[in-house]
């Protein structure tokens, strides 16, 4: 068990590229971190530099108080989950699990012991006789996390580990990765560019984008409080809306406007505004598909942030459904979440109302939120 | 001369079995650090096989490899373990002579320098079975220091008895492995992956695999190591980042590479022309990148760009007004993915250049 600290870390490629730039980040012992971005952020660049599989160009890594920069990751007492789950297909399942600590020349009494607690805790202990052949999609992926923690490390890195497994395993995996964190009370460090999974199994998330720290939040505060646009879009599935907005004051009311539509925005919002004078400017508004709706209930609790949309598509999940509107303007894609039984369909003119108490509002040059907390 | 692999050996073993020995390489001087070392190294006393005191050492010459080894006479029984210790390193040379020239014939068989006929006596010397189902993978680290890729993964591949691993190079070894009855193509992509994850966790290094497909006769492996090679010229071209390559998985990309370049670049103008840059910029190239790999699902691939269905639909329909071809429609999105791989294979030739 270990903290693990990145002190102003970067990562320049020969040629110049900087994949990573002046990460910085306090991991605390035990616990479970997940770097999240799209493609191309510099999340598994990170991880690969804290495994070791990187040089770290600049900036101090340390894993405990040891300083890491120069040491080979075999003695970083760190274990590693890959993408691909691959396992020695001639191998059984113990000699898979027992492989690394073979080469480590561990004597065979302690494999034996490490290879079977680890298979308890995974509950494939009745399968160590067999070959990756015989086994389902998550069990190897168990086999696969079996190899990671016979190996007794301080620290976990994960990267992406779920991403070759079918929607339904992945989500039962995602339990059993964080069950696993709670029993090993280790540190874990996982990379996905899976905003869900991110936001199921992390204490704290890091958000990155063209390998740049945007935020670094609990799962809820990163939801509640994006700090930035980027941030706002890319945590919550669907996306945010966003529209560009001009803000202006009528009589008591401020308005937001954008196309042919106006939604009164609340006082208490405004008074969030870091700054007074965006009344008067273009912003970026944002709502999330759940704080729209067509419900007749929300039309009238919500009556002065109504907007005219048409229906283009509607996408029924079962416990909810999802309306792709249009509305007039240049940021005329709209998404709402609404309750399954809506009578809305595809083709149909309807009103909807946001929720004004969830708005967010950012910068339109810097894109970085104007409401404090 | 002992090669320093071979006195590495030699000590190791020594060491593990915990003999009072001292080697010192006959011919080698850089190993004699010890003044006494060199005269005895040079005394005409020295016997084969019967110990002798020099310089009041006991010491017995091994001529093949020509070592000597030196024991403290006051250690119970030194005479019986300097004889020991000779037959043991005797023993030792002779297999490793044996592996090194396995080895070269194997890279003779690779390599297609071994003539047919010589296969049978060859396969005879060294218990080889002639005719059963093997492949060939190889496997490429380029270095930038002196190690060597055979070195890295002798101790980390875990072979089964009948697998042959040979360097073929500083950076390449190919693994000669036999096939088990019902055993797939992707398996050895997973032998593979397995063995990079773990190149990776012992040394920090990545490798190219490339896979062969599977030969019945031993004379035939040159065919299932040539296209071993040719995976990973191919799969480097089209699929960079994706390190493992197997033969029989690059059928388009293969056909692709063939076609001629005056040819392939007629036909990539018809889609990829000035009129068409525009449109086909980088974010809508890999929006259809993700559409395909999303089996040209509209909201998989939305969600997975983190972008509106809408705009999705938005982007497609601006491809389609464009290039006249529909992405939703299968036959197009055939047509769009070919010229994509060529645009890949151009972008490498201009790179080459």
């Amino acid at each position: 068990m270990a903290s693990v600290s990145l002190k102003h870390i970067y990562k320049v490629y020969q040629g110049g590229v900087t994949a990573v730039s002046d990460f910085c980040l306090d991991i605390e012992d035990k616990e479970f971190i997940v770097l999240v971005g799209p493609s191309g952020c510099g999340k598994s660049t990170t991880l690969r530099m804290v495994a070791g599989l990187e040089e770290i160009s600049d900036g101090e890594l340390y894993i405990g108080d040891k300083l890491m920069n120069d040491v080979a990751p075999k003695d970083r007492d760190i274990a590693m989950v890959f993408q691909n789950y691959a396992l020695y297909p001639h191998m059984t399942v113990f000699d898979n699990m027992a492989f690394g600590l073979k080469l480590r020349k561990t004597p065979k009494d302690e494999i034996k012991r490490r290879v079977e607690e680890a298979a308890k805790i995974l509950d494939i202990a009745h399968l160590l006789n067999r070959k990756p052949k015989a086994l389902s999609g998550g069990q190897r992926q168990r086999v696969a996390l079996g190899r990671a923690i016979v190996r007794e490390p301080k620290v976990f890195l994960f990267d992406e580990p779920l991403s070759n497994l079918d929607a339904k395993l992945r989500v039962a995996m995602r339990t059993e990765i964080t069950k696993l964190h709670q029993r090993l009370q280790t540190t874990f460090i996982y990379v996905t560019h899976d905003q869900t999974e991110a936001m199921t199994m992390a204490s704290r998330i890091v958000v990155m984008k063209d390998g740049i720290v945007q935020q670094v939040d609990t799962p809820q505060n990163l939801y509640d409080f994006p700090g930035n646009e980027f941030v706002a879009g890319f945590i919550g599935s669907p996306q945010m809306n966003f529209f560009n907005v001009r803000l202006s004051k009528e009589g008591q009311d401020v308005v937001a406007t954008f196309g042919d539509n106006k939604i009164v925005v609340p006082n208490f919002k405004i008074a969030k505004f870091v700054d007074e004078s965006y009344i008067g400017k273009e912003v970026i508004m944002g709502i999330r598909p759940e704080n729209i709706d067509d419900g007749a209930e929300f039309l009238e609790k919500y009556s002065t942030a109504t907007i005219n949309v048409n229906v283009e598509v509607t996408e029924q999940m079962g416990s909810e459904t999802y309306l792709y509107l249009t509305t007039t303007g240049k940021d005329g894609n709209i998404i709402a979440r609404v309750d399954p039984r809506t009578t809305s369909r595809a083709g149909d003119k309807i009103r909807v109302a946001f929720d004004v108490n969830h708005l967010h509002f950012f910068d339109k040059d810097t894109e970085k939120t104007i409401l404090s907390r | 001369m002992v090669d320093l692999q071979m006195m590495e050996l030699i000590e190791g073993t020594l060491a593990k079995l915990g003999v009072p020995v001292q080697v010192i390489d006959r011919d080698q001087e850089a190993v004699v650090s010890n003044p006494e070392h060199l005269v005895i190294r040079a005394s005409t006393a020295l016997r084969e096989d019967t110990p002798v005191i020099i310089m009041g050492k006991l010491c017995i010459r091994v001529t093949n490899p020509e070592v000597v080894l030196i024991c403290d006479r006051n250690v119970p029984g030194a005479q019986n373990i300097l004889k020991l210790s000779a037959a043991l390193i005797r023993g030792l040379e002779a297999h490793h002579e044996t592996e090194d020239s396995e080895m070269e014939l194997c890279r003779h068989l690779l390599l297609g320098t071994l003539a047919q006929e010589d296969c049978d006596a060859v396969c005879q010397k060294y218990n080889l079975i002639r005719k059963v189902e093997r492949r060939v993978l190889i496997f490429h680290i380029l270095q930038t220091d002196s190690t060597r890729t055979y070195d890295m993964l002798k101790d980390i591949t875990p072979l089964e008895n009948s697998d042959i691993l040979v360097e073929i190079d500083r950076h390449t070894v190919a693994l000669i492995k036999e096939i088990a009855d019902n055993e797939t193509l992707d398996e050895a992509v997973q032998f593979a992956q397995a063995l990079q994850e773990t190149l990776m966790s012992e040394t920090a290094r990545t490798m190219t695999v490339g896979i062969g497909n599977g030969v019945s006769d031993l004379y035939e492996l040159k065919d299932s190591y040539m296209e071993a090679r040719r995976a990973i010229e191919v799969g480097r071209t089209f699929a960079p980042r994706d390190y493992i390559y197997a033969y029989s998985h690059l059928m388009l990309e293969r056909f692709l590479v063939e076609l001629p370049e005056n040819i392939a670049e007629s036909y990539l103008r018809v889609l990829f022309s000035p009129r068409t840059e525009k449109v086909l910029s980088k974010d809508i190239m890999d929006t259809i990148d993700t559409f395909f790999r999303k089996d040209l699902n509209l909201s998989d691939t939305a969600r997975q760009l983190y972008i509106h269905r809408n705009t999705l639909v938005y982007r497609l329909d601006k491809v389609y007004r464009h290039t006249g071809l529909d992405l939703r429609k299968f036959d197009d999105a055939v047509t769009f993915r070919i010229f994509m791989e060529l645009k890949k294979r151009r972008r490498k030739e201009e790179q080459e250049r």
